[in-house]
């Protein structure tokens, strides 16, 4: 019988086979070698996949990426034709056109153009991907590059980042980005900008905090005293092991982007008309809430959706990178 | 001393001061020694007494603030460490030195297999290839005796047990076939078996490939099987300088003297062990004085007033003790 075991064995629910053939076991060990994962992930991913409501956010999110790549092809019509400016349309087509509710030519009717809601918010979808993906990494950037600065060499620059994030967590988030956006005028790339800039600050606090802790290890010592370079600890020692509250924060910071692009379109800031996005959808269906409310719930489902998707698998990778925090090892 | 070989690292008045708050901590305070090729010196000590930080200095790897090397030289085949700049003393640590910790749990890193963890040491000194680099880290692993080498390459540190990690470590740090081995407390966090197995295993390397050693304890049983000269330190200070059996037999100071007397012994029955009244002093505020003089049982006046210096009390046997020459008869009184 083999003394050594997998962390998987011991996990709640799993019954340890104590009398699994040391032939056996190997055999099981290899499998999970040859399949490519390391027992760090293979541990989060079981504990991952053993929860529901992360499940739920992860196939949300799967269907949302996947929309917005194949947008083109799921979306039923073009998102920007409208009958009233198609020149073939007889006036009665065009008269009958207008904020149609829900039919099987329009699975989720038409706007006040008579443009087909669901292309639109298929397309809108992409807005809200690409948000959610470009302001993330580039407050991941900006971030880690900031934090790790910080709580490495700490010293005098660490005073000076820290106190620079301390500024930007004055700024309300809305007033800040409106102010980035009036300078920088509004747009797409500007919103990635804007969104992406003030997220710096909260990621950079959590990762120089969790640096300080990593850094106190033996092995960063040890990694030294073979003669590692400053950056190659970062990198290769530190990172790994300091990363695992920033994939979980990044994770709902995507959620946030999406919502943050929502109302800075709402305000008219984002991205651009006819262009749909969420937001501007949003923006768009307001006017109508009082004769044809179902507009305007439209796109604001798809964004609650789309937000508690990703805040629902920050939560399970959360437990699943740290099952200790639950108190339930 | 001994002076059987050509001199390897040659520490020379080193004083490394840590600036805090409450005042400067002079944890190394004018400390010398040297180990030529081949040769294991003991550093001893109780905790706190300067010996880590001694080995960290030698490394270069004061945490600097709040810690600075003051003043000194470390001569390592004829160079100055403390002149280097940052790319050439990375040179030196792996490569010509290596270093192992006193806590193998925590020395490895957690998201690495060791396999890795190894040959990436090997990658960055030698510049291997890929291959070659993990032919090598099996062929370490072999050397420290760590069975069915290409399996345990592939895990991970958590799959290891204490001994196992040590091993690992052992063979990360000899990867680049350095000259000189620190070794800080390598076996206090195991339990004594695998302590006696560990010792073993660097007493074997020493022989086969000529390793020089420097082996940071305060475990004096430790001492015994692998040194050949003791360096005995209290707070921040060489007292005793020797060949081991002259520290073990012909003791010349009355901290190393204790010392020897607190280890319980297999061959000698005894109701209680001695123990060394009071604790070692706080650095920032030494006695007057002989810094051992509070708590040395043969203190007299002129210890709580002068400073004696480090001087030879006879041929080759260095002492801090103002009664070194006569320290037999004046202990005679007291001893008995």
């Amino acid at each position: 019988m083999s003394d050594h075991r997998e962390p998987e064995d011991f996990l709640p629910g799993k019954e340890p086979d104590l009398g699994m053939e040391v032939e056996e076991f190997e055999l099981a060990l290899e499998k999970q070698r040859v399949h490519g994962r390391t027992a760090l992930w293979a541990d989060v991913w079981y504990r991952l996949r053993h929860n529901k409501m992360a499940m739920v956010g992860m196939v949300i999110i799967i269907l949302l990426v996947l929309v917005a790549i194949f947008a083109p092809l799921l979306a039923p019509q073009d998102p920007l034709y409208s009958p009233l400016y198609d020149q073939n349309a007889t006036p009665q087509e065009k008269a009958e056109s207008v904020k149609q509710p829900p039919s099987w030519k329009h699975w989720l009717g038409t706007d006040d153009l008579g443009r087909d809601i669901l292309s639109r918010l298929i397309y809108g979808s992409r807005v809200s991907v690409e948000v959610g993906i470009v302001a993330v990494l580039i407050s991941l950037v900006i971030g880690l590059f900031f934090g790790a600065l910080a709580g490495y060499f700490g010293g005098w620059g660490d005073s000076v980042i820290m106190r620079s994030a301390d500024i930007f967590f004055a700024f309300p988030t809305v007033l800040g980005a409106i102010a980035i956006m009036t300078v920088l005028g509004p747009g797409l790339i500007n919103v990635f900008i804007a969104i992406g800039v003030l997220g710096w600050a909260t990621i950079a606090r959590i990762f120089r905090s969790s640096i300080l802790s990593v850094k106190e290890n033996e092995y960063v010592e040890a990694a030294r005293a073979m003669g590692a370079s400053n950056t190659r600890i970062i990198w290769k020692h530190i990172m790994p092991n300091a990363i695992q509250p920033i994939i979980v924060y990044a994770t709902m910071g995507v959620g946030g982007a999406i919502l943050a692009e929502a109302w800075l379109a709402f305000l008219g800031l984002g991205q651009q008309l006819p262009t749909p996005s969420w937001g501007n959808m949003l923006t768009q269906y307001l006017p109508f809430y009082t004769t044809d409310p179902w507009m305007m719930f439209i796109p604001g489902v798809a964004i609650v959706v789309s937000v508690l998707a990703f805040i629902l698998l920050g939560d399970g990778l959360r437990d699943a990178l740290d099952p200790r925090l639950k108190g339930s090892v | 001393m001994a002076n059987k070989g050509e001199t390897l690292l040659e520490v020379k008045g080193l004083k490394t001061y840590f600036h805090t708050q409450e005042g400067v901590v002079k944890a190394v305070d004018g400390v010398s020694f040297s180990i030529a090729r081949g040769e294991a010196l003991a550093v001893v000590g109780e905790s706190g007494c300067g010996k880590t930080v001694t080995a960290l200095s030698v490394m270069n790897l004061i945490p600097d603030p709040p810690g600075r090397i003051e003043e000194g030289e470390i001569i390592f085949e004829g160079r100055n460490l403390l002149e280097m700049n940052d790319r050439e003393i990375r040179q030196v640590r792996g490569n010509h030195i290596g270093m192992i910790f006193q806590d193998p749990m925590t020395s490895l890193n957690p998201v690495f297999t060791i396999g890795s963890q190894i040959s990436e040491a090997v990658r960055v000194h030698l510049g291997l290839s890929r291959g070659d680099a993990r032919q090598r880290a099996i062929e370490l692993l072999r050397m420290v005796e760590i069975p069915q080498a290409e399996r345990r390459y592939k895990m991970y540190p958590h799959e290891f047990s204490g001994g196992m990690r040590q091993r690992a470590m052992i063979a990360m740090a000899l990867s680049c076939e350095p000259k000189l081995l620190i070794a800080d407390e390598p076996s206090t966090a195991l339990d004594v078996t695998i302590q006696a197995q560990i010792m073993e295993l660097i007493g074997r390397l020493r022989e086969e490939i000529g390793l020089a050693v420097m082996l940071i304890t305060h475990d004096l049983g430790v001492v015994a099987g692998v040194a050949e000269t003791v360096l005995v330190m209290y707070a921040g200070k060489v007292v005793e300088y020797a060949d081991i059996d002259r520290v073990y037999y012909n003791s010349r100071h009355p901290y190393a003297w204790s010392l020897m007397r607190s280890v319980p012994r297999l061959d000698e029955k005894k109701d209680r062990l001695l123990t060394i009244g009071g604790s070692p002093p706080s650095l920032i505020n030494l006695p007057p004085g002989c810094s051992f003089s509070p708590r040395c049982p043969f203190a007299e006046e002129v210890c709580r007033r002068e400073e004696p210096p480090l001087r030879e009390a006879e041929p080759g046997h260095l002492s801090a003790c103002h009664f070194a020459a006569d320290f037999e008869q004046h202990g005679q009184g007291v001893k008995a």
